[in-house]
């Protein structure tokens, strides 16, 4: 499990969009699973789960539960592995009671467990999070992450996180990837992170302070 | 084409989540047609015929038109609001599935409103092929398939290029409207009805002529018009693999540059 992070307009989107395939990148190279994301793309993508934060993957007029059905058939999920995961989906995420609602009128944190069942219903290798968090209440927030970290335990699943909310990363991984105007500038652990900046100044400082005044400082370097 | 077929199914049951809507829609765009063909058919009594066309041979040129247009209408409907996919970065949902984009685009949207229009156009063709003068054959009643087909195929390839733009720039496609809606009522008239330089680009640029006018000449055995006449909706097939060309060059595009 690991997490980028960056300011707005670092690159964070667009690589997660050349992870996923959805873009070229105009040089480099880009290899995932022994597989390069743009040039095999259908083959590629079955193995990975996407959930872009601000925009929706289920039919907005029918039940999330309709949608599950569909992937299904988009992803040519064998039934009884299919049943198996909805139901396990289901039950870890909580939505029993939401999956027969439309969704267009589920709420946002509703709606964003729901997403990641959807992104999950095919048990990908690999899960790309985009914001997933972004504008959901506490107790929908801890359940996300919860059930995130769960994943990454039990079923081995990868887990690359973009994000801005610190909360989220140090709740879910030690690994965080810093990237700015399109450079990495950081990769290695939270932790040290955290040591090499808030030593400098005081000790209590929040994770949000010392992830800023290392950008500044990276940015001076 | 199982995948296919549970998603026109997923659309119309999210189409009919407005039930209202539902039959306003069908309704307005039954109506729509039925206005203009009164019109037609109004005109044709008062004169008899236009340019030497008949009311029945007009009607069959017409139904053509519209029932390849309609039925790309309710088919097609993803293609025609590709734009809007691509502005809301819905495309990008697509991008992540393992199945083919054409595909999936295709899939996202169906109109089972325009179900009474699609109704209209086989009356009107009915009508037309029954009551036009015209001594069937095998190899005549192939052209009249090929026609119609053609008509579904010319007007599919006009949504797909109007689709292909949107990968460039999402302005303006209105303009591309004045190609298929535009299109369908030029298309409704014999094109010798119009100035030659007008008839020439819906002959060569946009064939509407190969798919009404030309075969229907044969069909009608006008002015000696050769055998060969009847095999001119095949161009349309010509037409949909340049278009598809340019889709794809789109798609290589988009991926390229980004949103």
């Amino acid at each position: 499990m690991s997490a980028t992070y960056g300011p707005n307009g670092a690159g964070k989107s667009t690589t997660t969009k050349i992870m996923c395939g959805i873009l070229n990148p105009t040089s480099g190279e880009c290899i995932i699973n022994g597989k390069v994301p743009y040039k095999q793309r259908k083959d590629y993508v079955k193995d990975i789960g996407v959930v872009f934060g601000q925009r929706s993957q289920l039919w907005w007029d029918v039940p999330p539960d309709d949608s599950f059905y569909l992937l299904r058939d988009i992803y040519k999920i064998p039934k009884s592995n299919f049943e198996e995961t909805r139901e396990m989906l289901i039950e870890k995420l909580n939505i029993g009671e939401i999956v027969n609602v439309p969704t267009r009128q589920l709420s946002l944190g509703q709606r964003m467990r729901c997403e990641i069942a959807a992104s999950l219903i095919h048990m990908p290798k690999i899960l790309f999070l985009d914001e997933p968090t972004i504008g959901l209440d506490a107790v929908s927030k801890i359940t996300v992450r919860k059930f995130i970290k769960e994943l990454n335990e039990q079923y081995g699943t990868t887990v690359l996180l973009t994000t801005h909310d610190m909360q989220d990363i140090e709740a879910l991984t030690n690994r965080i990837i810093l990237i700015g105007k399109g450079k990495l500038l950081y990769d290695g652990a939270l932790t040290d992170v955290r040591k090499k900046y808030s030593s400098k100044s005081n000790e209590t400082s929040s994770i949000d302070e010392v992830i800023a005044k290392m950008y500044t400082d990276m940015k001076i370097e | 084409m199982g995948l296919y077929l549970k998603s026109i199914w997923m659309d119309m049951k999210c189409e009919l989540e407005y039930k209202l809507s539902f039959v306003f829609t069908m309704v307005a765009s039954a109506l729509s047609t039925l206005f203009t063909l009164l019109g037609t058919i109004i005109l044709l009594r008062k004169f008899g015929s236009v340019d030497g066309w008949t009311i029945s041979e007009v009607m069959l040129v017409t139904g053509i038109a519209v029932f390849g247009h309609v039925v790309t209408e309710m088919f097609g409907r993803g293609l025609d609001h590709f734009y809007k996919q691509v502005k809301s970065g819905l495309l990008d949902r697509i991008l992540v599935r393992p199945r083919s984009i054409t595909l999936q685009v295709l899939c996202s949207d169906f109109q089972a409103s325009k179900i009474g229009r699609l109704l209209e156009a086989i009356v009107i063709l009915i009508y037309g092929i029954a009551t036009v003068n015209v001594e069937w054959s095998f190899y005549k009643i192939l052209v009249l398939i090929m026609m119609v087909g053609g008509s579904a195929i010319l007007f599919f390839s006009i949504l797909l290029l109007k689709a292909s733009f949107s990968f460039w720039t999402i302005e303006g496609m209105e303009f591309m409207n004045i190609l298929s809606d535009g299109g369908r009522d030029l298309a409704s008239y014999p094109i010798s009805i119009y100035q030659k330089w007008f008839a020439n680009i819906f002959t060569y640029v946009i064939p509407f002529g190969c798919v009404n006018y030309f075969p229907l000449l044969y069909l009608l055995g006008k002015g000696n018009a050769p055998f060969w006449y009847g095999l001119t909706p095949l161009v349309t097939l010509l037409f949909l693999v340049i278009s598809f060309g340019v889709w794809k060059v789109g798609l290589a595009s988009y991926q390229s540059t980004g949103s």
